[in-house]
């Protein structure tokens, strides 16, 4: 959708940040490609949004968006819930830019907790807002001490975390966040996506760029880059699998929300991900949804 | 002495604030399999000297040679830091006189023996217990103790998982520094034995810090006395105890004797 004249605010530069600041940003992003999975350091701005609602991830999209772009934002893998609705508004109002809720049109797509299931492209790219970069930082306590760790690819304490949870529990209980290895060299953090997300990152053809704003770091994986979850050869990674598929759409490939369908007992899982089971019910049904108001 | 060196320490030096002479001078070497002593009194430089070999802490002056996989000897301060750590890693371990200072308190006792062996690239939990478990009972700590918590076991246990901890890797170096400082006699009896047979088993060589001069007797192929941070006097365990030289190290031998 291509916001109207009255929606796009004047007085402010195209996409909110000064130039200066957005090549600043571009600068450490471009360093960030370089060394996939390697956190950043940047100098955060002061953005109109409260920091935990995705700072990082704004000035990120920011510094990289251009006037051509059609953005998607998603929170929990729906386009309507507040934070996405928020952000949606602000690139309208300060970038007149098309927004979408389709995958498939947006070429950029600023995320919190989930990556669309439907396959990424080359002319795609993820923005992930990350509330804390660092996959070390439960297991040593200092941030100085993380990036030793870090520079000496020294990873044996996150395997002790995998090795205490196997001892105790049977298997690793991590269910969000769940570290990854990019490119065979830097521990990462995927950002709270549940794990079942972590394989989409893996040889991804879409750019995908990590921001936290509170933590001042921002990381990357470029296109076709190995992404590995940590695991051990006799206990290997595992996604969540439900003995269901989605109610509203059957998919049996797609992450589920547990929602209340209002009878006792009954529970009913459908797609988290809602442009994804949108489209698949739009598919299966004889006639196409109406379109939706002014999409290009 | 025909066996290979596998450590060598050259004009280490190492000063404090400009004053504080904590080594001067010190050269030996350490061959495999071989166990030597460093006695002296507190302050004489004993542990300054063992973090300098640990690559804990930058001489201002010296060489530390060690064999590394392969029985290459590399210049451990010239190396950067993390080929340094790498060589470390596989080649040396250290037991701290305070086992709260080389175990984790908040991992399990598995955990702890388990952890060098996945820095050093193990991924297979099957694998990882199996020597964990081998290794608790190879020092005494009963296998079902595994998942404990070290936070849970007496003084004489935490030190014995430290001592399984610094093994596991397969070390061809094993520095000491008071392992049996903070116990109860008895229990210093029990550990020694066990280090004895551990070092002797393994043909590890050992660098043990020791104010004791019957656990340096009783461990020690060689003595180095220090004082003030240079070494006054080397040789044969025996020979240093028995006949000593020095008359640092022939007071040290009679006030030792008199107790
Ligand atoms: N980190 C340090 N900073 C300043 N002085 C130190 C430090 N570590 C040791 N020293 C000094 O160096 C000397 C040798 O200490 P140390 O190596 O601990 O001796 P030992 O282990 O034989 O008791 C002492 O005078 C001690 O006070
Ligand atoms: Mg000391
Ligand atoms: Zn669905």
């Amino acid at each position: 959708m291509i916001p109207n004249d009255d929606e796009v605010a004047g007085g402010y530069n195209f996409a909110y940040l000064d130039e200066q600041t957005k090549r600043m940003v571009r600068r450490a992003i471009l360093k960030a490609v370089c060394i996939p999975g390697h956190q950043v350091p940047f100098g955060s701005r002061e953005m109109p949004l409260p920091a935990g609602w995705g700072t990082g991830g704004l000035q990120v999209t920011a510094s990289v968006i251009g006037p051509d772009d059609v953005l998607k934002v998603i929170d929990q893998g729906t386009d309507a819930a507040t934070n996405a609705v928020s952000i949606r508004a602000f690139f309208r109002r300060v970038a007149g830019l098309a927004t979408t809720e389709r995958t498939r049109e947006a070429s950029l797509i600023q995320t919190r907790h989930r990556i669309p299931e439907t396959p990424l492209t080359e002319e795609q790219i993820l923005v992930l807002q990350v509330p804390q970069p660092e996959p070390l930082r439960q297991l040593v306590p200092r941030g100085a001490a993380a990036r030793r760790l870090h520079a000496f690819a020294d990873y044996g304490v996150m395997y002790v975390k995998l090795y205490e949870d196997i001892a105790r529990f049977g298997r690793v209980t991590l269910a969000y966040d769940y570290p990854v290895l990019v490119n065979g060299r830097y521990l990462a953090s995927p950002s709270p996506i549940p794990r079942f997300d972590n394989p989409k990152l893996d040889n991804s053809r879409a750019l995908s760029l990590f921001g936290a704003g509170r933590e001042r770091r921002l990381y990357a994986i470029p296109p076709y880059t190995r992404v590995a979850s940590l695991d051990f050869g006799d206990h290997p990674f595992e996604v969540q699998r439900w003995s269901v598929g989605c109610a509203l759409c059957g998919s049996r490939a797609s992450y589920l929300d547990e929602i209340g369908s209002g009878g006792p007992g009954a529970r009913m899982f459908v797609c988290s991900d809602t442009d994804y089971c949108e489209e698949r019910r739009e598919a299966s049904a004889p006639a196409r949804r109406a379109a939706g108001g002014g999409r290009p | 002495m025909s066996r290979a060196v596998v450590l060598r320490a050259s004009g280490l030096r190492k000063v404090f604030g400009g004053r504080v002479v904590a080594c001067a001078d010190i050269d030996f070497e350490l061959a495999a399999g071989e166990v030597v002593g460093i006695v002296g009194e507190s302050g004489s430089g004993k542990s300054t000297l063992l973090r300098c070999l640990a690559g804990l802490a930058a001489p201002d002056a010296g060489t530390v040679e060690i064999a590394i996989d392969g029985g290459e000897r590399v210049d451990l301060w010239q190396l950067d830091e993390v080929a340094r750590a790498q060589a470390l890693r596989s080649a040396l371990g250290l037991v701290h006189q305070n086992p709260r200072d080389g175990l984790k308190l908040g991992i399990s006792a598995g955990g702890n023996v388990a952890e060098p062996l996945m820095v050093s690239g193990i991924r297979h939990y099957g694998r990882l217990r199996e020597v964990a478990l081998d290794w608790l009972e190879r020092v005494e700590v009963p296998r079902r103790r595994i998942d404990d918590l070290p936070s849970t076991f007496s003084g004489g246990m935490q030190q014995r998982l430290q001592i399984a901890r610094s093994l596991a890797p397969g070390p061809r170096i094993l520095l000491l520094d008071e392992p049996t400082g903070g116990l109860d006699v008895s229990v210093q009896a029990r550990l020694l034995d066990l280090l004895r047979s551990l070092v002797r088993e393994l043909g590890v060589a050992a660098l043990i810090v020791t104010h004791d001069l019957g656990v340096a007797r009783l461990l020690a192929d060689r003595l180095l006395v220090m004082l003030r941070g240079r070494v006054i006097e080397a040789g044969l365990a025996d020979q240093v105890l028995d006949d000593p030289q020095a008359p640092y190290t022939q007071k040290l031998v009679a006030s030792m004797l008199r107790i």
